[in-house]
């Protein structure tokens, strides 16, 4: 710990001694760098420089490569071996004319999949975090179990999920039979499947949602509630008035954070349902790539998600961050 | 129903509620471990009951029997715990200066960092896996450590998570600090981070359990059983064609769960317990 | 907060106390058909190393390493190092991921469905050539004529056969034998097992279904078989055997939707039950008929011994018998092998290609094939296994396996009644199996139009593949 203060602690004053060279030399670049926006720039830029070279080296160097194998048909270890042009780009989003529209279709299940997954989650956390609140003996150890999922990882709730509705284990028999569905597992029947993954990816999202959630409500500082409750403010006024703002950072990271790791979901895909028909868009890029071999399709139908995560998470943002109640 | 309600309730059929609803939601919650518990002592067979028929004859010999079918699954753990813990040293490292950069400093171009370090989180790992893996290839870092943990120590998630953190924090402090002639980064490190921990040990925990996670990066970037992290290991335990039994595949399951486990229960005290409410006071 | 920790802590002690305490006396429970893995031998100094790349787990993964650990101790010239690679598919995938890098095992078991794959890596040496050199073509003479032929592409044997099965029709003979069937008769038609499940189905009083006569599962490999048992190709030209690559898929023919409508025809008549796709649907068929609830389920021979314990330890008085796969009147033909091989790559020295070579001739000795078969329940590529003790035994033990090698032994090789050859194979399992899974579950309205719409899939993926191999 120590260690790291020391070197990481040098790191700032770098640009200024630089800096200072500088100035002794040129008056006009000193003038351009006390522009404190400016300054602020540089020392932003050294700040973020060890994440932005980790990102630029294993995401977006990568990412550059996989937009110019989208546009060929790859060989089975990845090399291009014939310029395809957008032909995959128009096969996925049924612009070739062929009418085929499965890849479409598992965009709206995806998104289908997201609205099942994140509302439920964020809400059900948030109740739990409010419900953790209370002043009780032993709340602690009701902490623990609620934060408990965030400690298994999806691999192996995967499994034990899979187990779950396994018509093996007779552990669902009775949904099934209450829902009527015509096969044993809730798996194997397509309007079953999706809601049936849904459920396993609320339960292992919702340890983490709910610490975030608890931290965030404790980090409300007690006396507004105070003066509320003197004013005359009751339970919901409160919540209403001052938790569900003061909350809203931390709910609109969860909002976020949720949509694109929904729509990015695909180890309980890979578990639950991998041989499924109708499955998500993620799955089925997975598919392309690790069964078929077709980088090149994989590759567009990685860009294709990337551009609908951008807008989807610009849309989210420039709508909820307006709303946000930031100190 | 909302924060500090319960201060000033001392009914009893109050207290009875609230104990209700948490042990309800909490059995809720636990169902699929216990389930999972169940398979796992039921011995090997492929139509297991959902409670074991037989309460005296409960197989916990299996975690053992696991262990001694594979010696290896200590290493496995090991060389888990090392990467994870490695990416999750070098996230919170990269994280919270990033984060600190977005949240406090006043410069041009900000949204547009912001989206790069967003944009990380947007691009699918099939886009990404073959051109990493070659890389690491060409490098010699096949089998080791730092191939395993390097190409993960930056996350936008990380990044995101600090940023939304910071600014709940209240900046009057960072002006005043400013004024008083402090060091941006002794600021950092000597009022943010320790202001953030549970921002911080929300990460810590979500990183080293993604990275614990991972199963296609350490199949492709080790071929050697010493190498092989846990995830990757315990797939020996699944069943295959003609011998579909839950009951390995369970105790592996539960087994490579115990450590996180474990980190989570000695780690509640950092992830929550009223540290900021405090702090913030000021 | 201090207290739950140490409240947790303390019940893991307990839980930790109470696994060391408990499990010295309960490993009686313990009694699956399972060999206890031996560590890896040690490796001798100056021994050449071969790295072996497998996907077989669980139970038949530790008898590879087990043949793995009695060939490096039968010698110290070469040491086999074993790494499982999680499955199959991440196996090939991962030789896949290696092949601009030349990160390759020297040795690599590969399913059949990689075949074509294989080949196509240009990274792989025929083990003909070695068998040619050594002067051992008895051996490949004296191979399980189905088996060497899955592994025989256009004449050549590329790889070696390793772990070979094929599809059998499993039927509860005490439930068999009470509906008045008789189960010793294994040639059936589609018209008498559509009967057996009829007769097999048993209700209860207030007319729920307490037994089905059939479970059924989405899988290719079925598809497969049926048309190997007509003599029919899953493909032109020939299969992709005859030297020619294959360039389209047919299983859209009569023989596949007559398959597809036969099992539909079941499930609609409520005598049959479908339990979604491969993987899961399989566990859960072949559950529900361990425990008596289906009385005909579908599977490989290499599944019988998990069958046999499951069905005992579920102590619903199923007995375990075996019938050929079903067919039309007057039909002879045999079922195909499913399973994987051992293919030799031309990374590392020639000595290390030696070593691999020398790991396979030690495979095929009839000592290590009988070892192997009665251990795995697979079927043993040597005829001359079959004199060995050991192997003996095993047929005595298990009668049904012999009812599966007769099986296989039906009729002479074709093309057509050999597994097909393809780039895509495993792609065009998901492709018939989605769309089987939605016939099933009301997405289309025939087996034609979902085999159709599977076929023409399959059928846009093979011309690329073709073309990313210049074919």
């Amino acid at each position: 710990m120590q260690d790291d203060l020391h070197i990481s602690a040098s790191l700032p004053a770098a640009p200024s001694s630089s800096a200072s060279t500088n100035t002794v030399h040129l008056r006009a670049l000193r003038r351009w760098w006390v522009r404190p926006r400016t300054r602020d720039l540089f020392i932003a830029l050294l700040y973020c420089s060890p994440a932005l070279l980790v990102f630029g080296l294993f995401t977006y160097l990568p990412f550059f490569r996989a937009v110019f194998l989208s546009l060929n048909v790859t060989n089975q270890a990845g090399q291009a071996v014939a310029f395809n042009g957008l032909a995959y780009y128009l096969r996925i989003l049924n612009l070739d004319g062929s009418g085929r529209t499965e890849y479409l279709n598992s965009i709206g299940t995806s998104f289908g999949f997201m609205l099942m997954v994140v509302p439920p989650v964020t809400v059900i956390s948030l109740g739990l975090a409010l419900l953790s609140t209370v002043k009780v003996r032993g709340i602690q150890i009701f902490r623990t179990i609620f934060t408990g999922s965030i400690a298994i990882s999806l691999a192996s709730a995967g499994v034990i999920w899979s187990l779950l509705y396994n018509p093996a284990t007779k552990a669902t028999a009775w949904l099934v039979d209450l829902l009527q569905i015509p096969t044993p597992s809730l798996l194997g029947y397509g309007p079953a499947a999706i809601p049936a993954v849904a459920a396993m990816t609320v339960w292992s999202g919702i340890g983490f949602n709910f610490i975030l959630a608890l931290a965030g409500i404790q980090a409300i500082p007690h006396d507004l509630y105070e003066t509320a409750s003197i004013d005359g403010a009751g339970r919901w006024a409160r919540f209403r008035h001052i938790t569900l703002p003061l909350l809203s950072p931390t709910l609109l990271f969860l909002v976020i954070i949720g949509s694109i790791g929904s729509l990015q979901a695909f180890t309980q895909f890979h578990l639950l349902m991998p041989d499924a028909p109708n499955t998500v868009f993620v799955y089925l890029t997975y598919r392309a790539f690790w069964y078929d071999n077709r980088y090149g399709l994989a590759a567009a139908m990685s860009i294709v998600l990337f551009a609908i995560l951008v807008a989807l998470t610009i849309l989210q943002y420039r709508t909820l961050d307006r709303r946000v109640h930031y100190h | 129903m909302n924060a500090y309600a319960g201060v000033r309730q001392s009914r009893i059929p109050y207290f009875a509620m609230v104990y209700g609803l948490l042990i309800l939601t909490s059995l809720i919650l636990l169902s699929p471990l216990l389930f999972s518990l169940s398979l796992a002592l039921q011995g090997p067979t492929i139509s297991p009951s959902l409670l074991p028929p037989d309460l005296s004859k409960l197989d916990w010999g299996i975690f053992l029997s696991v262990f001694q079918d594979e010696p290896l699954i200590a290493r496995w753990i090991l060389n888990s715990f090392v990467v994870a813990t490695g990416v999750t040293l070098g996230v919170i490292f990269t994280s919270s200066l990033f984060a600190y950069a977005l949240a406090y400093f006043n410069f041009p171009g900000k949204t547009l960092l912001l989206f790069v370090a967003l944009g990380s989180l947007m691009i699918p790992f099939e886009a990404t896996l073959i051109a990493n893996y070659l890389l690491i290839a060409e490098w010699k870092w096949m089998n080791t450590y730092q191939g395993l943990i390097l190409p993960f120590v930056a996350s936008g998630f990380g990044i995101f998570l600090m940023r939304q953190y910071f600014l709940t924090l209240p900046r009057e402090l960072y002006d005043a600090a400013m004024v008083d002639g402090c060091n941006r980064f002794r600021y950092l490190w000597l009022v943010l981070v320790p202001l953030s921990r549970p921002a911080i040990a929300t990460l810590a925990v979500y990183t080293f359990l993604n990275t614990w996670n991972q199963f296609y990066w350490p199949l492709l970037i080790t071929n050697t059983n010493e190498w092989r992290t846990t995830q990757v290991g315990i797939t020996i335990f699944r069943s295959f064609e003609g011998g579909a039994v839950f009951n390995t595949q369970m105790a592996a399951t539960l087994i490579v769960m115990l450590p996180t486990l474990l980190l989570l229960i000695l780690g509640q005290r950092q992830l929550v317990s009223g540290l900021t409410s405090g702090a913030l006071k000021g | 907060m201090k207290k739950a920790t140490v409240f947790a802590l303390a019940m893991l002690l307990v839980a930790v106390a109470a696994l060391t305490f408990v499990s010295g006396s309960t490993t009686a429970l313990a009694q699956a058909p399972t060999i206890t893995p031996v560590p890896p031998v040690p490796k001798p100094e100056g021994a050449v190393e071969i790295t072996f790349w497998y996907g077989l787990g669980g139970n038949l993964g530790n008898v590879v390493q087990e043949v793995v650990n009695k060939y490096n101790s039968s010698q110290s010239t070469y040491y086999v190092n074993a790494v499982f690679q999680s499955s199959y598919d991440d196996t090939i995938n991962t030789i896949n991921a290696g092949l601009a890098s030349g990160n390759l095992p020297n040795l690599a078991q590969i399913f059949e469905a990689g075949s074509q794959r294989m080949i196509d890596t240009g990274r792989t040496i025929p083990v003909q050539q070695f068998f040619e050199r050594d002067g051992m073509m008895d051996v490949i003479d004296d191979m399980e004529p189905a088996v060497r032929a899955n592994y025989q592409i256009g004449g050549t044997l590329w790889s070696a056969p390793f772990n070979s099965s094929t599809a059998m029709l499993y039927i509860d003979r005490a439930a068999a034998a009470a509906a008045g069937i008789n189960p010793d008769e294994p040639m059936v038609t589609f018209d008498q097992v559509a009967d057996y499940a009829r007769a097999l189905t048993v209700k209860d009083a207030n007319g729920n279904t307490t037994r089905y006569g059939m479970g059924i599962y989405g899988e290719g490999w079925f598809l497969e078989q049926i048309h190997a048992v007509h003599d029919a190709f899953m493909g032109t030209p020939n299969n992709g055997r005859a030297g020619e690559r294959m360039t389209e898929y047919t299983y859209n023919d009569a023989v596949g939707v007559q398959w597809v409508e036969f099992l539909k025809g079941l499930v609609d008549e409520g005598v049959a039950v479908y339990y979604g796709q491969a993987g899961a649907g399989q566990t859960a068929s072949a559950s529900a008929f361990a425990n008596g609830e289906v009385a005909m389920h579908w599977a490989s021979i290499a599944s019988l011994r998990g069958l046999l314990s499951a069905a005992e330890s579920a102590g619903k008085g199923v007995e375990v018998g075996v019938l050929y796969l079903p067919r039309n009147e007057g039909v002879t033909g045999k079922t195909i092998v499913g399973g994987a091989s051992l293919w030799i790559t031309d990374v590392g020295t020639t000595d290390q290609q030696e070593g691999a070579w020398d790991f396979i001739k030690f495979a095929l000795t009839p000592e290590i094939q009988a070892f192997w078969s009665v251990n795995t329940g697979y079927i043993p590529v040597r005829m001359a296994a079959y004199e060995q003790a050991e192997m003996q035994a095993g047929l005595e033990q298990y009668p049904q396996f012999q009812v599966a090698l007769n099986q296989l032994r039906l009729t002479g090789i074709t093309d057509a009644n050999t597994a097909h050859v393809s780039g895509i194979f495993v792609p065009y399992r998901t492709h018939y199996v989605a769309a089987f899974d939605q016939y099933f579950t009301g997405g289309y309205a025939s087996a034609q139009e979902a085999l159709d719409a599977a076929v023409a899939t399959s059928n846009e993926l093979l011309a690329e593949y073709n073309l990313t191999v210049g074919g």
